[in-house]
Parts: structure tokens; sequence; C-alpha cells
């Protein structure tokens, strides 16, 4: 099952506060962090990627919350936009983890280095898939 | 002439113009390169024309240093015509005209000679080993056929090695043969140099001790000696030749044996993950063969970059895994970095591992001195304390670091580097038995052992060839520039001959 899929899903088959909750969560999330959600839900369905998200939460502390991840990615991120169903790559994702390699902002993950966004995008994406 | 040593009479002396002693890859080109001159040369060889076990026990001694490496000494040294070619690759590469600077950075660097000073004998040495010359005589360097990358481009570039079809032993074999047939050499097979025996105040070698292994003693009177029996047994022999210099001979300013020097080595030093086009790494992993030479290129750190991050020279070789990498974590990098790539390849991420060498900065307490334990010739074993620093390491980790991060602005891929500060060199380090520096030449006495023309400091007649003499190592494979450097001696020894 796709993660929005389940998403819905469950939303359908909550309560009616869950529901209420859910609804007023997103909606508290600006334009670009509603799309860096998008963007990592799309991920989450991605093992491979939720593997790697979970390898770079465990070595990290501060970034685990999940409302702070959206805000931080939201903050590099200002140009992303919500991915369509064809699962096209966010061009501004993929410019932003080039200009990361540049400007160094780069994080080791078991010895690879990977950019800041892309460990943070996989981090979001491993905690969307865990439910937290 | 080719003589066995159990054939020659017990005390006998043996005179000649030119005594070298080591019939490797040093010691044979220094011979074939004096074939012409009409002078009297013998070329003492310890072992036979077969790698044999009584003379291989003559290499036994004591292994320390920063990483443990139990019977190195041994296994890294063969007493044969041929020397350590035998257990060579062939791999062959000048050293870079950065290797001779004296580099701030790089304590104890700087040759007293530069790369252009022995450009003319690389060219020559490129035809003893057989390969193309790396750079012609009007500039044209050698490149690797087909698109690859990072010909000319900072900060990674690409080295391009040469594997020589004089190795696995067939140098030997080849050049022996020619020189038996040469009417001015003698080549002493079986015969062990194991002491020089100096004039009373230590600048003349008057003769040289040699023995057989069945206890007989020879001795050689030469004007001229070169000593070519490798990087320690050079220094080992200055050591033990103290019959009036305690310290042994050349050694007045305790230089002798000091600044040992290895390159690295780190098997799977890291990985690489390549998902994106273009495909920058092609040639990496892969080897070329035409009808003339046999080639592969290496990826290195610039000049430019060893200059502003206050690095050593290195290089990474990069070794396919058609089958990934056993680790689910490493295979999940690989497909995760594919998503966030302009140009994803068709094919699925390919993998490599890197093999690493680097260059090791020059070090006065990484050293070969004399065991306690003796060989059968009463001499004291080689005692080889290899001492590595963080310096050294740290031009790994850095040089690891700078490749990831060039692949990741490339968007072709990710690496990894499997090397950190809490465990610097891991037990799959070693050294690439290219053993150098510990005899090493600078024009200052008390910083080197040999001058620029290879001749022992307050000496008149004793020479050295081989990597003992590299004050700095590179990451080129010695060899090449051995024997380049053997050219050059020949050239000295013949003017010099030529006065006598």
């Amino acid at each position: 099952m796709k993660r929005r899929t389940f998403l819905v899903s469950a939303a359908v088959l909550g309560s009616g506060a869950g529901i209420a909750t859910w609804v007023a969560t997103r909606a508290s999330y600006s334009p670009a962090e509603q799309a860096v959600l998008s963007v990592a839900e799309q991920l989450a369905d991605d093992p491979d990627v939720v593997l790697v998200g979970k390898a770079y939460l465990e070595q990290t502390d501060a970034e685990t919350d999940q409302r702070a991840l959206i805000e931080q990615l939201a903050e590099s991120l200002p140009a992303v936009k919500p991915v369509d169903e064809s699962g096209a790559g966010n061009e501004s994702v993929i410019q932003q983890v080039q200009a990361d390699f540049d400007e160094g902002r780069t994080v080791m993950v078991e010895g690879w280095t990977m950019s800041v966004t892309e460990s943070q995008l996989c981090a979001l994406a491993a905690l969307l898939n865990s439910g937290s | 002439m080719i003589i066995d040593a159990h054939q020659i009479e017990e005390d006998s002396n043996i005179e000649a113009d030119v005594c070298i002693i080591g019939a490797g890859p040093a010691g044979i080109s220094l011979a074939r390169a004096l074939v012409d001159t009409g002078a009297n040369v013998v070329l003492l060889e310890s072992g036979g024309t077969k790698v044999e076990e009584a003379p291989q026990e003559l290499n036994e001694g004591v292994d320390l240093g920063t990483i443990a490496r139990q019977g190195h000494l041994r296994r890294s040294r063969r007493r044969v015509v041929g020397g350590a070619t035998v257990l060579w690759g062939g791999w062959c590469r000048p050293l870079d005209a950065i290797d001779f600077e004296a580099r701030p950075w790089v304590p104890h660097s700087g040759w007293p000679i530069s790369k252009a000073d022995l450009a003319p004998y690389y060219r020559r040495a490129a035809a003893v080993l057989q390969i193309e010359p790396f750079e012609a005589e009007d500039g044209t360097k050698l490149k690797l056929p087909g698109p690859y990358i990072l010909q000319e481009s900072e900060p990674l570039v690409t080295k391009v090695f040469q594997v020589s079809p004089t190795k696995d032993g067939r140098f030997g074999k080849q050049y022996l043969q020619p020189l038996a047939k040469a009417d001015n050499v003698r080549v002493l097979l079986n015969a062990t140099a194991f002491e020089l025996q100096a004039s009373e105040n230590g600048s003349t070698v008057k003769q040289i001790a040699v023995g057989y292994l069945d206890g007989k003693r020879i001795s050689v009177k030469a004007k001229h000696v070169v000593l070519a029996m490798g990087g320690v047994e050079n220094a080992r022999l200055l050591l033990n030749s103290n019959g009036h210099q305690a310290a042994g001979l050349g050694n007045q300013h305790d230089v002798v044996g000091r600044y040992y020097m290895e390159h690295p080595w780190i098997t799977a030093a890291g990985g690489i993950v390549i998902v994106g086009s273009p495909p920058v790494y092609q040639g990496f992993g892969k080897e070329y063969h035409d009808y003339r030479s046999w080639r592969f290129p290496a990826l290195a750190v610039s000049d430019a970059v060893q200059r502003r991050d206050k690095l050593m020279n290195f290089r990474a070789r990069l070794e396919p895994m058609p089958t990934g990498p056993t680790n689910a974590l490493h295979q999940s990098i690989g497909q995760t970095a594919a998503k966030f790539v302009p140009n994803k390849t068709k094919r699925p991420p390919e993998y490599f591992q890197i093999d690493v060498s680097s260059e090791q900065a020059p070090n006065p307490d990484s050293r070969v001195t004399l065991a306690e334990k003796k060989d059968l010739f009463g001499m004291p074993q080689a005692q080889l304390d290899w001492q590595l620093t963080d310096f050294d390491n740290r031009t790994i980790r850095d040089s690891l670091a700078l490749i990831a991060s060039e692949l990741g602005k490339w968007q072709v891929g990710r690496a990894q580097n499997s090397i950190d500060e809490s465990d610097p060199w891991p037990l799959r380090t070693a050294g690439a038995c290219h053993h150098m520096g510990a005899t090493r030449m600078h024009t200052d006495a008390k910083q080197g052992v040999v001058d620029a023309d290879c001749r022992v400091h307050g000496m008149s007649n004793l020479f050295i060839a081989g990597s003992s003499v590299f004050p700095t190592g590179g990451v080129a494979n010695p060899t090449f520039t051995i024997i380049a450097l053997s050219l050059r001696l020949a050239d000295h020894l013949k003017s010099v001959l030529g006065n006598t």
C-alpha cells in the first residue's frame, strides 16, 4: 500500500478527532513544508531510502523530530514542489543536493558522504514510514 | 662471464674497476650501462638464478613499527638475479615533478635534483623496461586511449601507470645472459657481501668481504663500489661496516637507516557507487592493452590540492565489485543516491572498492638498525621499525573525503571512507614492499647519506643505487625511478672512470 493511500485509509477509518487533528496539523504547514512532506512521503515507500534514513537517525540526536526536520528542509528547499504521481524527480531537491556538496554541507552515514538535504529527506521518510 | 662463488678458491682476491653489489633492477641496469665502457666490472649477487631457500634465510630480520608485519623482511625481498623484480607486478610510473620539490608542509622533503634532471633517464629506463616513454622529448605525455575522465582536471587527476612485460622474474632472466656475454663483466652468483672494509679514516672502501654459503670467504677490491642491494640491505651493510667507523660507513651524522619510508597501502579503504551520467568514472577499474603496452589509470589528487590542503601524494585504484557490497545499508546508499542525481544511468548502481596508496613523509624515527641476532656470515640481521604518523594518515583520509565530495559535485555517485581517526591503520593496511629512504640523497651530509651523484658523503669511491636514496617516495612504484637513477649513476661513473 502506498504511503499516501495508507494515510487516507487511516483517516477514513480513524476517529473523527484523529481526522480533525491530522487535517489541522497538515493545514498548519506552509506550502514549502507541505511540498517537503509530499517529497518525503513518496520516498517513505522506498525501503532503501528508509534504511538510509534510519541509519542517519541513529547517529544524530538533533534531527529526530519530524516537525523540525520538515521546517529545516523547507528552509533549505524554498522552491521545492510537491511530487506528481509520475514520481518525477524534483529539480530543486537535486539542485540543493549538489549545492550541499559544493558548499561542504555533507554528513557521513556509515562512512558514506551524503548531502545534508538528502540525508534529512531520508530521515523524514523513515520517520513517516514508522508512523511517528 | 657468470661464476658461481663456490668455484672460487678460498681467500681469493678479485680486482675490478667497479664492483656492483646486488643484481636487482638497480645493479643489473647499472652493469648493462657499463658494458660498453671497457671498465672491468664485477657484479655480486647473494643468490643464484633461481629463488632458493638458503639465500632467503639471509633476509630474516626483526619487524617492528606502527603496523605489525611479522616476516615482512623475508617475504618482501628476494636474493636472486633480478632481485625484487621476481615479486614485482610490473607497475611503472615516474615520480611527479612535485615529488622532487622541497614542500614546506612535508618535513625533510626535497631532492637535490629535479624531475627535469631525470627526464632523459626516465626515457632510457622505459626502454629497459620495454614500456612506452611517459613523456617524449618533445614533451608529449602518454595518455590512455578512449574517453575517460580527468585527463587534466582539478582537483582530482588521472595518473597513468604502465605494466612492464619484464615483471614476474623476466627482468633478471632477460638481462643476465647479455651481461654474461660481455667481455668486461663478471657476474658472481651466491656471493654475499657482508662488510665493506675501509681505510682508517673511513674515506675509501679498500675491499669488500664476500662470503659463500658454505662459509668460504673471498674479497673484492674495486676502484669504485656501488651498493645496489635493496632499500634495507644498503643501510644494513653500511651500518655493519664499522671496522674503523664505529657507527658504520657514511654514518658520521647518524643518518644511515633513518627516514625509512614505504607506500602505505590500504585495501578497501573505501567504496564508490556510480549512479549518474555522464560516466565521468569511465576507465577507472579498467586496463588497456595494446600491442605496445598495458596501461591503467589511477585516481589521484592534483598538485594544486596537495599545496592548498597541505597533503602529500595519493592515488586510488578502483576495483569493480560486480555483485555490489554485501552490506544492505551500503547497497541502499547507491539506490538512494540514484534518486538525487539529475541524469540517472540506466544501469543499476555500479560499485567499486577503493584501494589506496599514499606517500609517507620522511621521518627520522622510521628506521633500519642492526638487530642482535646474526646471520651465518656473522652480520647482524636488519631490524626494521616502520613508523607512520598522523600526517601520513591524514593524507589518506582527506584524499578520500575529496573523492567523495567531488563525486557529489559531479552528481554521479557517492563515496565511502572506511578510515577514521579511531582506527587510522586498520589490519588490512600494508606496505607495498617499496623500501625507500634509508640512505637518502641530500646535499648536506647531516641530512643525507649520499650526494646528488649518489656518492656516499665523506667517501671517495662508494656509491648507492636503488630506492634507499629516495628522499621522498611520491606514489609511483619505485622500480622505474630506481632504473632511471642507475642509468644516471652509470653516466657519472663513466665520467669518473674516464678521468682515472
